[in-house]
């Protein structure tokens, strides 16, 4: 009917009340549970205090600046004057085992990844015996092995004692090899410039070639460069003697610095980050229809945000004014040590410039008259009570670090060797038959056909075999190598110290893992097949 | 016209493929120079490797007696030799209940005749070319030549006999397992090992050859109740009565460990006052109000009451930790909680309210029966450690961290891949820092640090805290496996579930979890193997596992043998036989895969 005017009733939904709204249940839970975790792990803590307290040890960190008296069976320093510089030489001695292994394990086990799917029916099961039996022998096993075989060599004689090149012995392989000198920091300097104009010169050599079609030769390029400025280097390096006084400034700046200066950084990061959180958030809820309506949820998470960036800024301030002791007996607060270990690394910096100081592998003493590079021959000396010894000369491959290195790259291997076998065999089939139809030969399509591709789906699992090389190389602890797990615990021992000493280990290994995460990580999203 | 596709002379059959050993070698061994040269090369190192591995095993002076004497020790450690029979018990009842669900569930199925001519044949030549390789004495040489030649024989006669159907899965598997048996039965009856044992004074140690009858005769037993089993599940299965046979297998299965382990190896001291006077009236009052709180919850209309009670109850039992009363009690409370939390999910009615609250009562019963156990003293005296040692404590830690580490796991897989972000948060904070850090720093610090953390008064063992310290890192590499599986689960189902009203509960447990768990069965077995090689890691915190007794306590001893010095074929018996364990998880993995179907749709 034309005229009628029809009224619309709209009903109220009555509100779902508290107790059954979904969203306040979800949060209520997740709250009650966060709380319930914080107060347990505050009770435990309260409860190691007291029980700390009440044998006679403080808890603290003045054990990493004072003497603890622990001896280092190998490693940069193996007497360190205070608890910081022993973990120091333990982090060293884990990354010399982990980035070496990795780099040996990775070749290792891409050779036998490629034999297994061999046609040659030897060399697949050569391939096949050795991985079913290094992977299936768990790996302390096999690291006592290796231990146990290299205390069968021989003993070294006094008719040992001389120069040798390479000398094998029940107390280690030692070889000549070649050590930093006087002023390898600004001869480093020059290769690493070199490096970079190298890197430039390719580029154009490849754009050119992709031009013009004609053999661009960018790969002789940079080698040729990097060698050109490596040998002017050896000679030139005293020319930047002038830096010596440039990072002698920066020190003397650093030092002058209050040391209120870091807690403020780290707040204002915490405080912009938490900002910037905030701001993206409400603008990713912002359409063209106006401002979007925001849920409990998104309320809830928003105040999270805020509350987590001022309490880092807080703990900033507070964990920056605690006080320690140093090894001069004074008292120095965190952040007045951070601006100490900074002044002492541009002071180092500005002292390599000048030509005092030799590298950082000061245990084998490199004569000083040599150039950047020194090479240095092995020998055997009588020492004490006429024990026949080797000298601190030339690279000594001690039988803790022989067991752990040979264990942890074999095993590691085996397993890179399945993922690369996997690897090859995921990529298409047809990709393998073209080649073949055009004419590639076996080695030819796997290095330019096969194996990038097989990259792609090879490197997040291989991200993962260097963190368990990485994590592996604490089993030294079993065969008295030093690493941090062996130095910590050796201090642990000492001192009584465990929380601070896990905290330690935990923050390191933390570190290490996020370290290599985020460069595998980074290949990886670059590798990303890009899609519409 | 004539028809040209059915001219005779145009009907020839193609030329078969060349066969042949001169063509197999020419593919495989010389298909190219390259190849020729890689395959002279390879085969010198094998010569060379066989040669050094036979020289090792048999060399004069080695040090087996070392493995052989101390195989108790290595096996079970410092077990009193009177209650031995205990383990041969626990060891016979797993063969007689693995021997039962083979038959059951017709495990093993059939072989083609060539893969057994190959194996025995590639056996012989091995053995034949050992023979001449190795550095034996002449009739070392011949003894050995001959046998490889008389298992190569019944290769060729397995050949012959097969003829057309060598290609056909005719052979039984479980018949060739039955054989192996017998042929371990007869060789451990006639190898000359020495040991060592007291002459008829009881005095002076001698030396005798052959394998003592204390291990000869139960493992002749154990082999015979085996066989005996498995012909009989054989012939009773298949019938009416399948369904029941394999529930209470499922059953025993379960129980198996737990009683074998607490009971029966244990030998708890059980008080029957103690259980007269309490265990069996909590027992009783937990299971009747249980029944009727149960009940009551899942009646029409009361279901938002069933809820409050549940969460009351939760809290109740989480605050009665603060009150000090009978751990059992409080455990049972939690229990109560979570049952009646879960009642409206499995309960409901009819049979499935009957079967929850049998259920009930079954884990009320299990949970007081263990706290009974627990609470009880052993009365095996091993001075100073566990009572078990050796591969035994091996088993016990990688089995209990890998059962306890499962349920766990999957919390902290649903946290991670949760909607709600502290949850999100907790997750991901607790999987990164685990599994950040190695297992060596958790076990060091379970065994320096829990004694500080720890009020004084509560004490937990050196291998309770290796199995937490195991569970939660277990439990980390486990969350991301099953993360994994979670992420491949379509979204198709969440929203089919929320679309026909399945709460989250039951949408998780009936839905997602069966799918994403049987996606990455590769994945977590692979884990379980890792688990069972880390357990060798407790000899760092001194531990008396296999590894341990195999590195430290074998090659220190010097009375009344002395042992010093025999770290290397200790050693290698401890790889050899963990490798035997290992090796067998993958291939039966590989197995179950198969048969489960995993990746195909």
């Amino acid at each position: 009917m034309e005229g009628a005017r029809v009224t619309v009733e709209v009903r109220q939904h009555p509100k779902t009340p508290l107790w059954r709204n979904a969203t306040v249940l979800k949060w209520a839970a997740q709250i009650v549970v966060l709380v319930f975790t914080v107060a347990l792990f505050m009770l435990l803590a309260s409860q190691a205090l007291t029980n700390f307290e009440s044998s006679d040890i403080s808890f603290g960190w003045t054990w990493l600046s004072s003497p603890t008296g622990v001896q280092l069976r190998e490693g940069i320093d193996i007497a360190p004057d205070s608890g910081a510089r022993a973990l120091l030489v333990g982090i060293v001695n884990t990354l010399r085992v982990a980035i070496s292994g990795i780099f040996v394990a990775t070749i290792l086990g891409t050779l036998i990844g490629v034999a297994r799917l061999s046609s040659n029916y030897i060399v697949n099961k050569i391939a096949s015996v050795y991985i079913e039996t290094i992977r299936n022998i768990p790996l302390l096993v096999q690291i006592f092995f290796w231990s146990a075989l290299a205390l069968t060599l021989p003993s070294l004689t006094a008719e040992d004692v001389g120069e040798y090149f390479i000398k094998v012995s029940n107390k280690g392989f030692a070889f000549a090899w070649i050590f930093p000198g006087t002023g390898w920091v600004p001869w480093l300097m020059f290769v690493i410039v070199g490096f970079f104009i190298g890197r430039y010169v390719a580029g154009r050599r490849k754009a050119y070639q992709e031009e013009t079609g004609n053999r661009g030769h960018g790969g002789r390029y940079w080698s040729l460069i990097v060698l050109a400025s490596a040998i002017v280097g050896w000679f030139a390096w005293p020319l930047l003697g002038f830096l010596e006084h440039v990072f002698g400034a920066i020190e003397s700046f650093v030092d002058a610095l209050p040391p209120v200066i870091f807690p403020i950084i780290v707040a204002i990061a915490a405080l912009g980050g938490a900002v910037w959180w905030i701001r993206n958030f409400f603008e990713s809820r912002r359409t063209p229809a106006g401002f979007g309506k925001m849920t409990d949820d998104d309320w809830f998470r928003v105040i999270f945000a805020g509350f987590s960036g001022i309490a880092i800024a807080i703990a900033a301030f507070v964990i920056g004014g605690f006080a320690l002791n140093t090894v001069a007996g004074d008292t120095q607060s965190v952040a007045e040590l951070i601006r100490t270990g900074l002044g002492n690394f541009f002071g180092w910096l500005s002292a390599s410039f000048a030509g005092d100081t030799a590298g950082p592998v000061a245990a084998q003493e490199a004569t000083r008259s040599g150039g950047p590079l020194v090479f240095s021959k092995p020998a055997v000396e009588l020492r004490g009570a006429g024990i026949p010894q080797y000298a601190p000369t030339g690279m000594l491959i001690t039988v803790p670090f022989f067991a752990i290195w040979t264990g942890v790259t074999l095993y590691t291997a085996a397993f890179i060797a399945e993922i690369v076998r996997g690897g090859i065999l995921a990529v298409a089939k047809g990709q393998t038959e073209a080649a073949q139809s055009v004419g590639f030969r076996r080695g030819q399509y796997l290095r330019f056909i096969i194996l990038p591709q097989a990259f792609r789906i090879i490197l997040p699992p291989l991200g993962n075999q260097y963190l368990n090389l990485a994590k592996n190389t604490s089993l030294g602890l079993a065969v008295a190598y030093a690493d941090i797990v062996a130095v910590g615990f050796t201090i642990l021992n000492q001192t009584g110290q465990s929380l601070p000493v896990v905290i330690v280990w935990m923050a390191f290994f933390v570190t290490m893992s996020l370290s290599i995460s985020a460069v595998v990580n980074y290949y990886n999203r670059k590798l990303q097949l890009v899609d519409r | 016209m004539a028809d040209m596709t059915t001219a005779p002379e145009l009907e020839i059959a193609p030329e078969p493929p060349p066969k042949g050993v001169q063509v197999w070698l020419r593919d495989n061994l010389f298909s190219t120079p390259a190849s020729a040269v890689m395959t002279v090369i390879s085969l010198i190192i094998v010569f060379l490797a066989y040669r050094g591995l036979l020289g090792f095993v048999f060399n004069p002076g080695g040090r087996w007696d070392a493995v052989t004497f101390n195989m108790k020790l290595l096996m079970v450690q410092a077990y009193p030799s009177d209650d031995l029979w205990r383990v041969w018990l626990s060891v016979g009842f797993i063969f007689a209940l693995a021997a039962a669900s083979f038959a059951i569930w017709r495990v093993g199925g059939k072989t083609e005749p060539r893969a057994l001519t190959k194996v025995l044949m590639s056996i012989g030549g091995a053995l034949v070319i050992g023979g001449l390789l190795a550095p034996f004495s002449a009739s070392g040489t011949i003894t050995w030549i001959v046998i490889g030649l008389v298992l190569a024989g019944l290769g060729w006669l397995v050949r012959m006999w097969a003829g057309e159907r060598s290609k056909e899965p005719i052979v039984p598997v479980m018949g060739l397992v039955g054989i192996g048996f017998l042929l371990i039965t007869i060789a451990i009856w006639i190898m000359e090992v020495p040991y060592p044992s007291r002459d008829a004074d009881g005095g002076q140690i001698i030396i005798q050859q052959g394998i003592a009858t204390t291990t000869t005769i139960p493992w002749t037993i154990i082999f015979a109740i085996t066989a005996i089993v498995y012909v009989l599940f054989r012939l009773i299965g298949g019938s009416s009565k399948d369904g029941a046979i394999r529930g209470t297998l499922t059953v025993l299965w379960a129980l198996s460990f737990p009683v074998l382990l607490l009971i029966v190896l244990r030998n708890p001291d059980m008080d029957i006052s103690k259980a007269t006077t309490f265990y069996i009236p909590v027992f009783i009052g937990f299971a009747v109000a249980g029944w009727l709180l149960l009940t009551l919850v899942t009646r029409k209309g009361l279901e938002e009451f069933g809820r409050i009670l549940g969460a009351v109850l939760l809290l109740v039992g989480f605050a009665s930790f603060a009150i000090s009363m009978p751990f059992v009690i409080r455990f049972l409370l939690l229990l109560l909680a979570l049952f009646i939390l879960a009642a409206p999910t499995f309960g409901g009615e009819g049979a499935a309210n009957r079967r929850y609250l049998i259920a009930w009562v079954g884990t009320v019963l299990i949970t007081t029966v263990a706290a009974l156990v627990i609470s009880s003293e052993s009365l095996i005296n091993v001075p100073g450690s566990f009572f078990l040692g050796g591969l035994s404590l091996t088993i016990v830690l990688a089995f209990t961290s890998i059962v306890l580490s499962f349920p766990l796991g999957i919390i902290l897989a649903l946290g991670r891949t949760s909607t709600m972000p502290i949850f999100r948060l907790m997750s991901t904070a607790y999987i990164e820092l685990v599994r950040g850090v190695p297992l060596i720093t958790w076990l060091l610090v379970a065994f320096l640090m829990l004694p500080v953390a720890l009020p004084n008064g509560i004490e937990i063992g050196g291998v309770m805290r290796a199995i937490g310290a195991m569970t939660f890192f277990s439990a980390a590499y486990l969350a991301e496996n099953v993360r994994g599986g979670l992420q491949a689960l379509h979204s198709g189902q969440r929203e089919a579930s929320k679309a026909l009203g399945m709460s989250t509960l039951q949408e998780t447990v009936f839905i997602t979890l069966p799918q994403a768990l049987r996606a990455v069965i590769p994945a977590l077995v692979g884990q379980v193997i890792a688990l069972f090689k880390d357990t060798s890691l407790v000899t760092i915190v001194g531990l008396f596992d296999f590894l341990h007794m195999a590195r430290s306590v074998i090659p220190a001893q010097s009375q009344p043998f002395s042992f010093l010095g025999s770290i290397k074929w200790t050693l290698v018996f401890a790889a050899a036989v963990y490798w035997v364990f290992t090796f067998t998880f993958s291939r039966v993995s590989q197995r179950l895969e198969k048969k489960l179907g995993v990746g195909e749709r």
